[in-house]
């Protein structure tokens, strides 16, 4: 075993590879960044005007400390403002450039620089998707992500975002930034004005009553895969069905959840029984699962009281 | 005239992507349109041609322990350079090559060809090997990008020539079956029918240890 040939001379030769190597990095570097940075200058000048087509020039507004703006610039006639904004998207930052006139509407929205997935995230770049937003005010109403592409469109709305709280800021607007709805505990929405009172009830784990006479039952059961969900049922004094709902459960989102639905759920209303009922178009496991819940809880409800 | 041997070999008889299948990865992803098929492949050669000189000159001075990750920086700064002149010079490829530019450090062509010639011959003769390789890989782009462009978007560099389109070509499954039909076809041109050359095919490939599909002698 050599000391040079094998320890020494290995190491030397990559590292002065490597030095080498990042020196001429480093000079093509500083030799392009310039032209990069001009070449995106101009990129973003022309954009900007596409975006805001009656502005004439702009100049920037100096603005720090809003999360995720990049900058604003201000159309010089006062015809609204473009903004450059960033999101947390899927492969990286998402870049949006926001057209707003000077009311508070949308003109435009381009993405920019990106990592989304090519042909997949990144199309929330093509007109289709963009195309919504023009028009819109803060509140981007009835914005539709792209399908398979839910955290890209996500970051995308919310670059957008961004851009109007920059708006708000330098136009003296209120901007109200939508809210996550919130969650709402589907037990207190079958009898939505009155109070449960939880209540011992002989058969069942999990009761309430109201004031007025109604009976709030949670039936836990097993769904699709033998997986658990609690079958929420509301019950009428004169043993109806005032509404069923689907509780904590571990059913596939988007699939079996769609259980909680008024369009499945509305059909047990005002009944006794659960004979033809329909199911959920491609959940039938979890919709059967729970009509049987429904079923065995009118079951016991009315062993418990008739016997 | 075997230095120009060197040249025309990468051409058409020992083509890196439709003989030797190597390079495959870009083969597919960037050939939806001709104009980034030819764009890719100059590209590729820059960093061919280059890392292909510069190693053989290094060949007597890398101890074969470093030798991969001696050829790795090489290859590495070759495309890092090409990457900040393209994105600085022609900001259209560069933005339509995307991720698969920096991509081309591991594309198997370049790192083959370091393995297979540039280490062991002369700097002159491993700049022609890699010239050949380099427009070889540029004629399969090219062929393989002008027949998906024109059949998938009916469009030849972006003009207009026909209006029944088959979506599909412009897709993943439309470049595999392209692919393929391009690969047999030049296999009857070269009538060669399934014999490779060793040195040519996969065991040569530096990774050929952990390839699960390499016979003996293949």
């Amino acid at each position: 075993m050599n000391i040079i040939k094998d320890f020494i001379k290995p190491v030397v030769v990559l590292t002065v590879i490597c030095l080498v190597v990042a020196g001429v990095l480093a000079y093509t570097y500083e030799f392009t960044a310039p032209i990069i940075a001009q070449g995106a200058q101009a990129e973003a000048d022309a954009s900007k005007l596409e975006l805001l087509p009656e502005a004439d020039s702009f100049e920037e507004i100096e603005l720090s400390d809003i999360d995720g703006l990049i900058s604003i610039h201000k159309a010089k006639n006062g015809a609204g403002y473009v903004t450059l904004s960033a999101a947390q998207g899927f492969g990286g930052l998402v870049n949006v450039m926001t057209g707003i006139t000077a009311d508070g509407k949308i003109t435009g929205v381009k993405l920019m620089e990106n990592q989304e997935t090519p042909n997949l995230g990144t199309k929330v770049g093509d007109a289709a998707y963009t195309e919504q937003y023009i028009g819109k005010d803060m509140n981007l109403e009835g914005v539709e992500a792209v399908t398979g592409a839910t955290v890209s469109s996500k970051a995308f709305a919310k670059a957008v975002n961004i851009a109007f709280v920059a708006y708000g800021k330098v136009a003296g607007v209120e901007v109200e930034m939508p809210e996550e709805p919130e969650e709402v505990d589907p037990l207190t929405t079958i009898f939505p004005e009155e109070e449960l009172v939880p209540a011992e009830m002989a058969g069942f784990e999990e009761a309430y009553t109201t004031a007025s006479g109604g009976v709030v039952i949670v039936w836990p059961t097993k769904g699709y895969e033998d997986k658990p969900m609690d079958v929420i049922v509301g019950l009428n004094p004169d043993g109806t069905i005032a509404g069923v709902r689907l509780g904590e459960n571990e059913q596939t989102p988007g699939i079996g959840t769609m259980c909680a639905e008024p369009s499945y759920t509305d059909q047990y209303i005002g009944r006794t029984d659960t004979k033809d009922l329909d199911a959920v178009s491609g959940a039938t496991v979890t919709s059967d699962a729970f009509r049987k819940a429904v079923r065995e809880v009118l079951e016991a409800y009315s062993a418990a009281k008739g016997a | 005239m075997n230095r120009l041997k060197n040249l025309t070999r990468g051409i058409i008889e020992e083509n890196p992507v439709l003989v030797l299948l190597l390079g495959t990865c870009p083969s597919l992803a960037v050939t939806s349109s001709a104009k980034n098929g030819i764009g890719m492949g100059l590209a590729a050669t820059f960093v061919l041609i280059g890392s292909n000189i510069v190693i053989s000159l290094l060949k007597n001075i890398i101890p074969d322990k470093v030798r991969i990750p001696s050829y790795i920086v090489v290859i590495a700064g070759f495309v890092t350079i090409i990457q900040m002149l393209l994105q600085a010079f022609a900001k259209d490829l560069y933005s339509e090559l995307g991720i698969f530019l920096p991509l081309i450090v591991v594309n198997c062509i370049i790192l083959g060809r370091a393995e297979m010639f540039a280490g062991k011959n002369g700097a002159f003769d491993s700049a022609l090997d890699g010239i050949g390789m380099g427009i070889g890989f540029t004629l399969a782009l090219f062929i393989m990008g002008t027949i998906r462009e024109i059949l998938g978007a009916g469009t030849i560099f972006d003009m207009q020539i026909l209006t029944n389109t088959v979506d599909i070509f412009k897709m993943a499954p439309g470049g595999f079956f392209v692919f393929g039909v391009v690969i047999a076809a030049v296999n009857k041109i070269k009538k060669i029918g399934s014999k490779k050359t060793k040195a040519a095919g996969r065991s040569g490939c530096p990774s050929a240890a952990a390839c699960t599909g390499t016979e003996k002698g293949e």
